[in-house]
C-alpha cells in the first residue's frame, strides 16, 4: 500500500515520530487506532470532550 | 493467538515450571476468572478486615473486555499453568500519554491469581506472574515502534513491586486517576528489566 501525503502532512508526520520517539509508521498505526477508538465511542452513543485544565471549559468533540 | 512456553517458579520449592502466556484474553479465560479467582477473594473478604481486602476486588474483568474486544488498540496477556489462569493484563496502544512527550504503551489492567500474592497464601502458588506480563507489555511495546516504553498506575499495594521488584521511574501522584503514583519505563529501564531473570 502507498500512502500519499501532502508536503504539510508529512512535515506533521514527522514533527509528531520526532515529539513522540516513534517511527512513522507507528504514529499512523497509533493514529488509526485511536480513530477506530473514538468512532466506537461515538457509535455507542458517547461523547468525547476536550477540557481545558486551567479554567475547566469543555468543549465536545463533534463528529458530523 | 499466539502461546509462548515461560516458566513460573513454585512458590513451595522455588522449582521451576513450565506455564503458557497467552496474547489473548477472551471468553474462556474470563469465565476461568470468574470461576476461580471470586471465590477465593469472597472468602478473603468475609474473613479479613476491609483494609486488608485485594485492592483490585472490585474489577470488573468482564466488562473491561466488552469494550476491548471492539477496537485493536487494547489487547489482552494472560498466563496458565498447571489447568489454572494465573494472571491477566489488558494494554492499551491507543492511549495518549500526558506525562512525558514520548509515547508509552500503557498497562491498563494488571493482576495475578489471588493465590499467587504474598498477602493471600505464604508461600504463594507461582511466582513471577506479574513480572513476566510486564516483560511481555515492554515486548509487546518494543514490538509496536514505542521501544520498550510503558506506562502505568498503580494501585498502592502494587507500589513496591514496580518500584523494586522492576524498578520503573516514578513520575508521581496523578490527580486525574484517584491520585494513583504513575509509573514509566523508559527505553533503557524496559531493556534493562528484560534482560534480568524474574524471580518474584
Amino acid at each position: 500500500m502507498t500512502l500519499n501525503l501532502t508536503d504539510a502532512e508529512m512535515d506533521a508526520l514527522e514533527a509528531l515520530a520526532g515529539q513522540k520517539d516513534l517511527n512513522k509508521t507507528a504514529i499512523i498505526r497509533q493514529a488509526l487506532r485511536l480513530y477506530q477508538l473514538v468512532d466506537q465511542r461515538m457509535r455507542e452513543g458517547k461523547k468525547l470532550f476536550i477540557e481545558d485544565d486551567v479554567n475547566k471549559v469543555k468543549s465536545e468533540l463533534m463528529l458530523v | 493467538m499466539e502461546a509462548s512456553v515461560i516458566y513460573l517458579v513454585r512458590g513451595a520449592d522455588e522449582s521451576l515450571v513450565e506455564a503458557v502466556l497467552l496474547d489473548d484474553l477472551d471468553k474462556p479465560h474470563l469465565e476461568q476468572l470468574e470461576a476461580t479467582w471470586a471465590p477465593v477473594v469472597e472468602q478473603v473478604k468475609r474473613t479479613t478486615p476491609r483494609d486488608r481486602w485485594p485492592e483490585d476486588w472490585h474489577w470488573n474483568w468482564r466488562d473491561k473486555l466488552s469494550h476491548a474486544h471492539q477496537t485493536f488498540g487494547q489487547r489482552g496477556f494472560c498466563i496458565t499453568c498447571e489447568g489454572g489462569l494465573q494472571g491477566a493484563m489488558l494494554v492499551d496502544l491507543a492511549s495518549l500519554s500526558n506525562k512525558g512527550t514520548r509515547s508509552v504503551l500503557y498497562v491498563d489492567y494488571l493482576a495475578v491469581a489471588p493465590w499467587n500474592r504474598s498477602a493471600i497464601q505464604t508461600p504463594k502458588r507461582f511466582k513471577a506472574v506479574g513480572g513476566t506480563l510486564i516483560a511481555a507489555a515492554v515486548q509487546l511495546s518494543i514490538d509496536e515502534g514505542f521501544k520498550g516504553r510503558i506506562g502505568l498506575h498503580s494501585l498502592p499495594g502494587a507500589r513496591r513491586f514496580y518500584e523494586k521488584n522492576c524498578g520503573m521511574t516514578i513520575i508521581g501522584p496523578d490527580p486525574q486517576k484517584q491520585n494513583l503514583t504513575y509509573y514509566e519505563f523508559t527505553s533503557e529501564q524496559a531493556n534493562a528489566f528484560l534482560a534480568k531473570p524474574l524471580t518474584k
